[in-house]
């Protein structure tokens, strides 16, 4: 008999299955308010049909009792989430969303929630992973997950597009989605003359707060299929001519600094050179812009996470990659996404996400992280180990043009940012194998294996 | 149906409106597409979800 342990608190709101982790592999227990309907779906062949659309994620049974049916889900190397997604991500999830509900209805199913964690990134690649979020169609049902999939993916992308690209950050607070009607508040006035943000948005806030209050009880059965099958193909139509415009001053790193581009492939070489034979995790790209390096190692590992604090950058990134190993999140390391929810354990912190065995790559961050941050040397490399069985920092000196430009307007109170206190303050969790200096600039690059 | 999320009945009733309201943009959005076959743009949208 399979005995769980580590009962997940991700999946307590849907009755039909709870999530389980046990060494280090997820598992769904299947309940069994939900047997008639799993059975169904896979009499009419819906998981297969979805799962060759490269839909949704593949499982196997590995367990079928009385009183609930054990799946295993294929692993997915990182668990992100939506507010951790740029743009383009939230997109591609939203659009993934209603092309498994518009499968699904020509299937005789329909999807009975619209959350954005049922989404997750198998790096380019989007793909739903909650197998008990469909539920059996009947002619003239309505959609009763239209209004969550406003709230998760409608007005976030609004708002993002509307009034800025950081408004994804909301998420971690609603964690429910971002109700309709405060939405409908932030957004700018052009917002009404928009098709998509007038009905899904505006006028379906004013729908919700006229009907807070009432007491009768909505007949579900109005709404033709074909009527249904329309609203998804507005929907998608309308989310997919969804762009985000950059503003002219967008900049790219390593288009307009020259001075990095010099030692592009000299760093690249010493961390090829460092990778060599080393078994770890995935390598987790610190800082990582527009993802040169991380791009230039994807076809020699495994999996690469590559964070950033600017979405830009994240989004350009995302939209650039074709890799199926490479996924792109916004995470600003010296405050990583936290755990919300229940408990604080619903959604996991990211620290708590990351395993501990990683290859971790700090190139040219080190200085934000002290300048910018004031984040001391000895807690950055406390913090670095947490995570970093392998780590390749560039140590970027005092008197550096990009130190200089970080200190024009403040004091300089940063005696203690020296290339000794830092190889002392990294020494106490790791051990140095190897230096770099860079040609013609003051920086270095060291390699350190965790002690 | 086993129903956990609040479907909301502001939410519900705006959906009948919203879908009857698409539902006649797109018969007269089809009508101008077959009338304008030589621009073979007609399958667009089921190209997009049948992938």
């Amino acid at each position: 008999m399979t005995n769980f342990q580590n009962k997940e608190y991700i999946s307590y709101k849907d009755p039909s299955s709870s999530i389980y982790e046990k060494n280090k592999t997820i598992y769904r227990q299947i309940n069994k308010s939900y047997f008639e309907i799993y059975n169904l779906l896979k009499s009419k062949n819906v998981f297969n049909t979805l799962v060759k659309k490269d839909l949704l994620i593949p499982h196997t049974e590995i367990e079928s009792k009385s009183d609930c049916i054990i799946i295993k889900p294929e692993k997915i190397h990182f668990i992100s989430y939506p507010y951790e997604w740029c743009f383009s991500q939230l997109k591609a999830a939203s659009l993934l969303t209603l092309k498994i509900n518009y499968e699904l209805l020509k299937l005789g199913f329909i999807l009975k929630d619209a959350s954005a964690y049922n989404v997750q990134f198998i790096g380019k690649k989007p793909i739903f992973i909650d197998s008990t979020s469909f539920e059996v169609y009947k002619e003239g049902n309505l959609w009763i997950a239209y209004k969550q999939f406003c709230e998760h993916f409608i007005a976030p992308l609004f708002l993002m597009k509307y009034v800025d690209s950081l408004s994804i950050k909301l998420l971690i607070h609603f964690i429910d989605g971002i109700p309709l009607t405060f939405a409908s508040k932030l957004l700018p006035l052009k917002t009404y003359f928009k098709q998509l943000s007038l009905l899904h948005i505006h006028l379906h806030a004013k729908s919700i707060k006229k009907y807070e209050n009432t007491e009768k009880q909505v007949n579900y059965t109005h709404l033709s299929q074909n009527k249904l099958l329309n609203l998804m193909e507005h929907l998608y139509e309308k989310i997919d001519n969804l762009k985000l415009k950059r503003k002219s001053n967008w900049t790219n790193y390593y288009e307009t600094n020259t001075y990095d581009v010099k030692s592009q492939d000299e760093k690249l070489d010493f961390i090829i050179k460092c990778l060599d034979g080393k078994k770890f995790n995935y390598l987790l790209d610190i800082g990582c812009n527009d993802g040169y390096y991380s791009l230039q190692l994807a076809d020699k590992l495994n999996y690469i996470i590559s964070i950033d604090n600017d979405e830009r950058v994240i989004d350009k990134l995302f939209q650039k990659s074709n890799n199926l190993n490479l996924l792109p999140l916004i995470i600003d390391i010296s405050n990583p996404s936290p755990s919300i929810g229940l408990n604080n354990k619903e959604r996991k912190s990211f620290i708590d996400r990351l395993e501990s065995d990683n290859f971790t790559l700090a190139l040219a961050v080190i200085h934000h992280l002290r300048f910018t941050y004031n984040i001391p040397l000895s807690l950055l490399a406390k913090s670095f180990s947490v995570f970093s069985k392998y780590i390749v920092i560039e140590f970027v000196s005092h008197d550096d043009i990009q130190v200089k430009k970080l200190l024009k307007n403040k004091k300089d109170v940063y005696t203690d940012y020296t290339e000794e206190n830092f190889l002392t303050a990294f020494g106490q969790y790791f051990t140095l194998v190897e230096k770099h200096k860079l040609t013609g600039v003051n920086r270095t690059l060291y390699f350190f294996v965790k002690k | 149906m086993l129903l956990y999320i609040d479907p909301g009945s502001g939410s519900l009733l705006f959906q009948i409106l919203i879908a009857g309201i698409v539902s006649v943009l797109f018969f007269f959005k089809r009508i101008i597409r077959k009338l304008m076959f030589w621009r073979k743009q007609s399958n667009k949208l089921n190209d997009k979800f049948s992938k």
